[in-house]
Parts: C-alpha cells; structure tokens; sequence
C-alpha cells in the first residue's frame, strides 16, 4: 500500500499517544483525604475496574482504530497500477526509470497528481530484487539520474523518488533517453558474464506537446521499454497564462498596451479575469476565452519612467487542475527616449543630403516661433539623432543607440562589420540605406558575418553598369504590414506620385522569406526589404533619397517614422525565460563591469542560492549572464548598486498547460521508430476508484466512534 | 455544633448543656442484676419489691410467699410474685481504633471526639439517678477499664478515662470484648461505641452474644460521619485508610454509587446483626448535635 500523504502516518502514530498524553497531563491531582472506610472505596475501585476493564478495553481499541483510521485517510491511500514484470529466472536485469516531473505532472484530478500516481508506481519498480540494477532519472527541462550509474542501493533510489516533487519545468524527454542510454550502454553482458535483462521504464503524463516527438535509437537494442502513463483518462480543464509583453516598444511618457496570454484548455469557454500587477499599479483585464486556444487580452499602461518594470499576471477566482500556471511573473523594459545612431560620411551641415533628410525625419527640430508644431511630435518624444562617423564606428558610440541607421557610410571595416552583426544578433535594429555600389559589398559582408542568423530575401547588387536607376516608382507594396499599413486607405495616393532614385540592383535569395520584400520598385528590384537577424532586425530601404521625391513627400517622415517604429519594435517580446532552461542573455552595453554586478533572486523559500544563479561574464565585448538552468518562477535581477539593469522573469513553461496527452498508438507506432514499446495506462478507472479508498477508511473511522457511543451507552446500563 | 461551656472535671463534659437533660433518666428495657436497691427492674423477684402477679403455688415453693387470702377466697394455693427494683451498672465500650479518628467537615469533630462527648454526658446522666458506671476502651485490644462503682469518685474516673482516650491504628473490637466479657463479673448494660469498621463483623458480635447470653443488656451506638454515608464532592482523592490499609486514588463520581451501596450494606448489616443478637441498636449521625441524640435516646429509654 502506498500512500499520497506518508508523513501522515506518523503524525497518526503520535497521535495515537495523543490521548494518552492527554490523559497524563490533564489527570486530576488528587487531594489527600483520609477515609476511615477505604475498604469501601477500594471495594467499589476493584468492582468497577472488574465491570469496565472491557469497557475501556473496547473503548480504547475504537479510539486508537478510529485514530489510526484517520490517519490512513489522511495519508490518503493509492492504489497503483500493474506490477513490473519480473526479470527472468536467472537473468540480472539493468532497469532505468524516467520519471517525468515536469509541471504538467502537477496537474491534479480530485487532488491527486499525476506525479503522485506515478510515485508509487515507481517505487514498485524499484522495489528489491536480487541481482537487479536499476537508476532513476527525475527528468524536466534537465535529466538529473540520482546516481551516474546504475546501482543495486535500490533503498537509496526510493529515497530520492519519495522526496522528488515535479518541477516548473518542461520535459525535455530526449535528454533524458539520451542520458538513460548512456547508463543502459554501461552495463554491458558481454566478456562471458551473465545475459543482462535491459529495461527502460518511463512514467509520465505523456503530454502532447512534450511527446510530439522523440527518438529512441540511442538505446541499446536489446532494450525492452515500457511507457506507463499516469495521466487521468480524460485531460483535466486548465487555464493559463501564457504570455505577458508589451505590443510594441514600451517609451517612457507614451502609451502602450500590454497584452496577455490566456490559454483556456478545456472543453468549454470560459470568461476569464486577470489581475495583472505592474509595479504599484494594478489593472483588471476581463475577456471570453475560447477553448482549446490562446487568446489575447490587453489592456493600456502609460509608463512614467524608463527602466524595468515587474509585475505579475494572475488569473483570479480560476480553479484548475495546475494552479501553478495560473500567475505568470513578468519583467517590461521600458525605454527613455530613443537616440538614433546615423552612421554617415556625409556632411553634418543642413542641406539637401540623404542622411540630412534622415536626420529630419527621425528627429524633427523643434519648430521655429510662430510655426506649427508637428503633429506627432509630442513634448514627450524626445527622439536624438547623434551622427558617427563610419572610421569611428565603435561599440562605445554605439552604446546608448536603439536603432543603428546606415546612410552612405562607404566601406566598412571588418570591424565594424563584425561589431553591427554582434549588435543586430543581440537585439540591436539597424536601417541600412543602401544608395552607394559599396553599400551592396557592405550588405554582403554583413549577411556573411551573420551567417544562418541573416536570410535577406533579397541579394544586393551594384547597379550594372550603363544602367541608371531613376524614376523607379513603387510597383507592390505590403500594405498590411508596417509601414504601409498605416496608410490604410489613403496608400495609393500617398505613394502614386513618389519616384526614385539610385539604390542598387537586387536579385532573390531563395534562402529568405519572399515576405521580407516590403516594396517592390516597377523593375522589379527591392525597395524595402525588413528581415529578422538574430534577437534584432534589419531593413534595407534601397533608394538614393537625394535623387528620390520621397524626402519631399509629405509621406516621407511617416514612412521612416513607422519603419523606424518596427524596427525597435522587433525587440525582445518578452523578457522572460522558461524555468530549467539555460540562459545566455546579453546585458546592455551601460552594465559596467561583471564584478560590480550582482544577481538577485525573488524573494520565497523556493528561491535559489546566489551562487546558483549563474555568472555574468565578458564575452566579446559584451556582458554575458550565463545561467544553466533557470531557477522556480520569479523575477531575476542583475544589479548595479540599488539599480537594476537587467532583469529576466522565470516562468512556467507556456507548453506545460495544455494537458493534452498524446495518442498512444503514436507512441507504440510511428514515434517508437519500429522498436517494441509497450504502453500501459496506469489511472485507468479501477484505479481512480481504489483512490477513493480515503473516503472508506474515513467511514470506518466514523464507525470507530459510533462504536465506541454504543459501547459507552451498552455498558452504562 | 452549638457552643459548649466544658468544666473542669472533662473538656467533654458540658454540665450546662446537661442541665437541659436533668429530668430525664436512663431506663433499660431488660430486668437486670444491681448490687443496691434502685429504679430498675431487677432480674431477683420478691422481698419487698414491687407486686407484679400471681402464679399457681408449685410444690417446693416458698410458703413465705403464699397469698393466703387468696387461698382462702378461692380455695386455691396462688403465690405473689413481686419485681425488685435495682440499680444500673453500665459499662461504656469506646472504640478507639483509627477509623474513629475520621471526622468530617460537616461533622465538625471526630467520631471518638462525638463518642467522647456522648460518653461522657451518658456518664454523667447515669451517676446523677444514683446508677453505676463504668468505662472500656477497646482498640488493639482491651484498653484502660474502670469497672462500674458507687465510689464516690467514680464518675470522675471514668469521665477522665474518657478524655484520655486515643486512637490506635489497629482494631481488636472482637477481642478487646470478649476480655472485657471475661473481667465482669455482673450484668447490666454495655453500651458501645462504636463505627463498627471491621474486618469481622461476626466474630464482634459472636462476642456481644456472650454478653446477651448472660443477659446483658446491649445498646450499640454505630457513629457514622456524613462523609461517610456519602463521599466528598471533588474531582479526585487520594484517599488514605486510617488503619495502615493503604491508599488508593479515585474520582468520587465514578464510585460514589457502588460505594453508596457497599457502606448501606455494611450498616444494615451492623443493624441486622446486632438486633438479631438481641441488641438495641441506634444509628447515629455524628452530624447531629450529641445532645439531641442523647435526649432522643433517653426519652426512648425512659420508662
């Protein structure tokens, strides 16, 4: 008999001194009396003792049942599924047991988990066994095998099952095959010894989205493998929060919306509330969420200053089979105002250039006295252009810039090559005018210094020679996407009457996405290309503007404007990292020195110890947080002093909250990969119904002291 | 207990509480032996006492009492028959074992005390209609004894005898009576003492019997103490014999019912006991203020 509850046990075994502990401490204290007939009394002592000592016998016994009874309960007793197959007579047998403990394993059915269904499952596997070895790996986003091989301290082995508990976690099944395979592979029947019975447990929930796929060729192939499921026979209802950010790029002074992921995996929609924290202000986000899908709540957060914002999203007066889902940490970085780097050789003085043109667009002077102000420039948008010098290209100039923008910067050095593609891989958004034939070398150097980071849809190429571009008007357009998208109706006319000039040839790149080509000119070369290079962006405006009517059109500052608003708007989405998973995040360049820097934990018992919270290093000129694994669900921050300057939310992985089990013919049948797998469902209802057994020794236990009323009354008379 | 005003002679004696009592006299129920002429019926018949009956002459009586005038009426010989008046010679049995040391609350004194008390004033009421008597205390066995005397010191030996006795853990009442038995030499009345808390009713009154078989006249006083009849109230005691018989811890609540019904038993079989052996018994409460119970008993008794 295994139980839910063992600690409950031993809380009954010392409740069952409880009464008599009771008894010893509130007995009376006698008050001497001297009795000349003691005789009497002793006589009616002796009478009554004789008359009640089955009394208290049958009373004492009911008491102590219906305590021990009540502990039972209380430890809840489960029952469990089929025992393991006993290894062949004769046989020694190398036994591994995957035990999932991922989050989804917290999912409960009428309070109990599937992790705690499995647990006694595999302490049957574990259970003693002469000549058998076994190792137990407790698998989440990590493999972790209590012991680096398999070993015959089967007690040890129990030890460690009965103290694992599931964890924040995804399950990255194919490590943990992976890692079973290497403990399998050591216990080798070779060199004349005794044939080795192989055997590869795996309990699990067999969550849809954590076995849609995985291989089990590593195994050794004499390997018999079981899967035995302890998911419920029907997936239970959850709701979860899956994703908290901020749609598009959150600046101090402007209004943004924030928006919210909710996950509603059961059978029917259900209204939802969220109560979402940010910092000091609290918002109450209420939606119908449709089953079996995402759905986005939003609501409008004007931050007031730049820097990080936490907080968290809860789903409120939401009773589901996994709570833990239910409230998801977020972190909201929220930026000043946005400083262009304009990386030109061009001459700063005003005058009719392109990155002068750009300049403008970007950062609109304040208006002169008596002239109107800009419409969209508002007070709050304090946008700064600052012009660097292409042979000064550093990573200290372009320290403080949101969006990098390239205009007639001529050739770059390796360098600087190598420092743009570093920036753009770490979120870094950069524009590229390109109008010179060297832009396109400088385009090929930097699609190159990606590598698979960068897939242009388009290659640049010189203009061929004898061949003027001019006059080139916009043949297609994506008017649904940004920038043209804000046009709306309005588009065809606002782009009809533009011509332009220079730019380059362009020819497709089979490796890119065809919907990466924002505008097309009527020769059929790219006029604006947008395309994601690694966490940042890049885009492509392939046009001369000094030679171009764009800068002259009132559609001009819009356009940069907007584009230049998607750009920076490609950041990271959400700063936040699954819980288990390894994290390597870049720290802003304004970090300062590693030694300086300290990580912080959320405050809880579950929090980890600092020296477990990884380490900030330099690396390549930038600081590197590298974390192994992150820790429980929280906010980490790196800070400076009192100031934080990074911070990164550790989550529920968002996969863990559909509790969807998977087919298991798939599992027998084409993930097996031709293998014999044997699948076994372990909750079947028989056993759902031997997890009642509570409710039955509970009753008992009220018969216990039904019994003990009736004894009592029965021996009065 | 109402005040008492002791005088010299006894702490127990309270001659003014007596002097309520002065009218009444001590009568017994049964003819009995007396060395002096008195107000008690005697077991001798004839002289000069007091005319009672005629009987049929038999052959061989004493002519002296022939009523001749009878016989000359009737034809018929009848003789008189005369009752001699005596005086009393009573014997007070005082148990002092350590049961009599028991005094409640609610009694205010010890039992021996209450005994002490009746005692004397008995004693008292005795020597005042010209009686004899005479004191035993029995504990371990047969104490100081003061046979009934007519010396003219007598009643204040035997009232100082009385004040000095004192509990002993043990009880001998059998015993101690059957000396006693053995040491008189006269009949009269004994009058005990006595809570009767013994290990062996039968053998104390096996010995009462000799005494009633010699006709003794035998008045038991059982002294019961209201604690005794019904335990304290009190969640528990340690309650603690007082005749070296141990110790023992209980709830009143849970025994008072089955000791209620053991103490019952024990004096109705005292009372069963002692009026089958021909004795006159009378329960007494030691609540009860001792003058009233020694007023009842001698309007009872008086004649």
């Amino acid at each position: 008999m295994n139980f839910l509850h063992p600690w409950a046990l031993a809380v009954g075994a010392a409740a069952l001194c409880l009464p008599l502990l009771v008894h010893w401490l509130t007995r009376p204290r006698p008050v001497r009396l001297p009795l000349s007939t003691i005789r009497f009394v002793l006589e009616a002592v002796q009478q009554r003792r004789a008359r009640h000592r089955l009394r208290d016998f049958i009373i004492l016994l009911l008491r102590a049942g219906a305590v021990a009874l009540l502990a039972w309960a209380f430890a809840r007793p489960l029952g469990a599924g089929k025992p393991p197959q006993a290894p062949g007579a004769g046989a020694e047998t190398a036994r591994v047991l995957i035990l999932d403990q991922s989050q989804s394993t917290a999912a409960a059915v009428r309070g109990i988990s599937a992790f705690e269904r499995a647990r006694p499952i595999a302490a049957r596997y574990l259970s003693g066994n002469s000549g058998a070895r076994a190792g137990l790996i407790l698998a989440g986003a990590r493999p972790r095998a209590v012991f680096g091989r398999l070993s015959s301290n089967l007690p040890a082995l129990r030890d460690e099952l009965a103290a694992a508990q599931p964890r924040p976690e995804r399950l990255n099944l194919q490590a943990a095959i992976n890692r079973a395979a290497e403990m399998l592979g050591g216990e080798g029947g070779g060199d004349g010894g005794a044939a080795v019975r192989r055997e590869l447990i795996i309990l699990s929930d067999f969550q849809r989205t954590d076995w849609s796929t995985f291989d089990l060729s590593p195994l050794p192939k004499d390997t018999v493998v079981r899967l035995e499921s302890v998911a419920p026979a029907q997936a239970p209802a959850n709701l979860a929060v899956l994703r908290v950010s901020a749609a598009g790029r959150l600046v101090e002074g402007r209004e943004a919306r924030v928006e919210v992921d909710v996950g509603n995996y059961s059978p029917a929609a259900r209204q939802v509330q969220v109560d979402l924290t940010i910092g000091d202000g609290t918002y109450r986000l209420e939606g119908l969420c449709p089953p079996n899908v995402a759905t986005t709540l939003s609501t409008s957060f004007n931050p007031q200053a730049a820097g990080w914002q936490f907080g968290s999203a809860r789903l409120a007066g939401v009773e589901d089979a996994l709570p833990a889902d239910d409230v998801r940490p977020f972190v909201l970085g929220v930026r000043g105002a946005t400083t262009y780097a304009l990386v030109t050789r061009e001459d700063p003085r005003p005058h009719a250039s392109s990155s002068h043109f750009l300049e403008r667009a970007l950062a609109p002077a304040p208006g002169a006295p008596g002239q109107a102000q800009v419409a969209w420039a508002s007070p709050a948008r304090r946008e700064r252009v600052q012009r660097v010098d292409p042979k000064a290209l550093d990573k200290d100039a372009l320290a403080g810039a949101d969006l990098v923008v390239l205009d007639h910067p001529g050739k770059l050095s390796t360098e600087s090559i190598g420092l743009l593609a570093a920036l753009a891989r770490r979120g870094r958004a950069i524009l590229y005018v390109a109008a010179e034939p060297v832009d396109a070398t400088n385009l090929k150097l930097l699609a190159d210094a990606a590598g698979s980071d960068l897939k242009l849809p388009v290659n640049f190429l010189p203009p061929r020679p004898g061949r003027v571009r001019r006059g080139l008007f916009l043949a297609e357009v994506a008017k649904d996407q940004l920038p043209f998208r804000e046009f709306g109706e309005a588009l065809p006319a606002a782009i009809g009457p533009l011509r332009f000039g220079g730019g380059l040839d362009t020819e497709r790149n089979p490796a890119g996405l065809l919907d990466d080509v924002q505008a097309t000119y009527g020769d059929r070369t790219a006029c604006l290309v947008t395309t994601a290079w690694g966490a940042g962006s890049l885009a492509v405006l392939n046009a001369e503007l000094a030679e171009s009517n764009l800068p002259a059109s009132p559609v001009f500052v819009p356009l940069v404007n907007e584009l230049a608003g998607r750009l920076l708007g490609r950041g990271p989405a959400e700063h936040s990292v699954a819980s288990g998973d390894r994290v390597d995040a870049y720290l802003p360049p304004d970090a300062g020195e590693p030694s300086k820097l300290t990580i912080v934990a959320p405050p809880g018992a579950a929090a980890p110890k600092v020296a477990d919270l990884g380490t900030v290093s330099e690396e390549g000129g930038f600081l590197l947080w590298h974390w192994a694994a992150a820790g429980p669900p929280g906010v980490y921050q790196v800070k400076r002093g009192d100031a934080t300057v990074f911070a990164l939310a550790s989550t529920v992985p968002p996969s863990e909250a559909d509790l969807a089990r998977i087919d298991p013919s798939l599992l027998e049948g084409r993930l097996a990969g031709g293998r014999q797998v044997h699948f076994t469902q372990a909750a079947s209802a028989d056993s759902e119904a031997r997890d009642d057994t509570w409710a039955w020794v509970l009753a008992a236990c009220v018969g216990c002291l039904l019994l003990e009323v009736v004894a009592l009354l029965a021996f009065r008379t | 207990m109402p005040a008492t005003v002791t005088s010299d002679r006894s702490r127990f004696l309270d001659l003014r509480a007596l002097a309520a009592l002065a009218h009444m006299r001590f009568a017994t129920r049964h003819q009995i032996d007396g060395s002096y002429s008195g107000r008690h019926r005697s077991r001798q018949q004839g002289g000069a006492a007091e005319f009672v009956d005629y009987r049929e002459y038999s052959a061989g009586e004493d002519l002296r009492r022939l009523d001749w005038k009878v016989l000359a009426r009737t034809g018929r010989p009848y003789v008189r028959l005369y009752q001699d008046e005596t005086n009393l010679l009573c014997t007070l049995v005082i148990d002092a074992s350590g049961s009599m040391r028991f005094g409640s609350r609610r009694a205010g004194m010890s039992k021996l005390e209450y005994a002490q008390h009746l005692a004397t004033a008995l004693s008292q009421v005795i020597t005042r209609q010209q009686d004899q008597v005479g004191v035993a205390v029995v504990s371990d066995g047969l104490g100081e004894t003061i046979p009934p005397g007519g010396a003219p010191g007598q009643v204040l030996r035997v009232q100082e005898a009385i004040e000095r006795v004192e509990t002993k853990p043990a009880t001998r009442l059998a015993e101690a009576l059957r000396d006693l038995f053995g040491r008189v030499q006269r009949r009269g009345v004994l009058m005990v003492f006595s809570d009767f808390l013994v290990a062996d009713l039968q053998a104390v009154f096996a010995s009462l019997r000799l005494f009633r078989h010699r006709r003794w006249e035998v008045v038991l006083l059982h002294l019961i103490d209201p604690d005794e009849e019904r335990l304290p109230e009190g969640r528990a005691y340690r309650f603690e014999g007082l005749e070296n018989d141990g110790r023992v811890d209980a709830s009143p609540a849970e025994i008072r019912r089955l000791y209620e019904e053991r103490f019952a038993a024990h004096v109705a079989a005292v009372r069963d006991l002692g009026l089958s052996a021909g004795c006159d018994y009378r329960r007494v409460s030691t609540a009860t203020p001792y003058l009233q119970v020694l007023g009842g008993f001698l309007v009872e008794r008086s004649g």
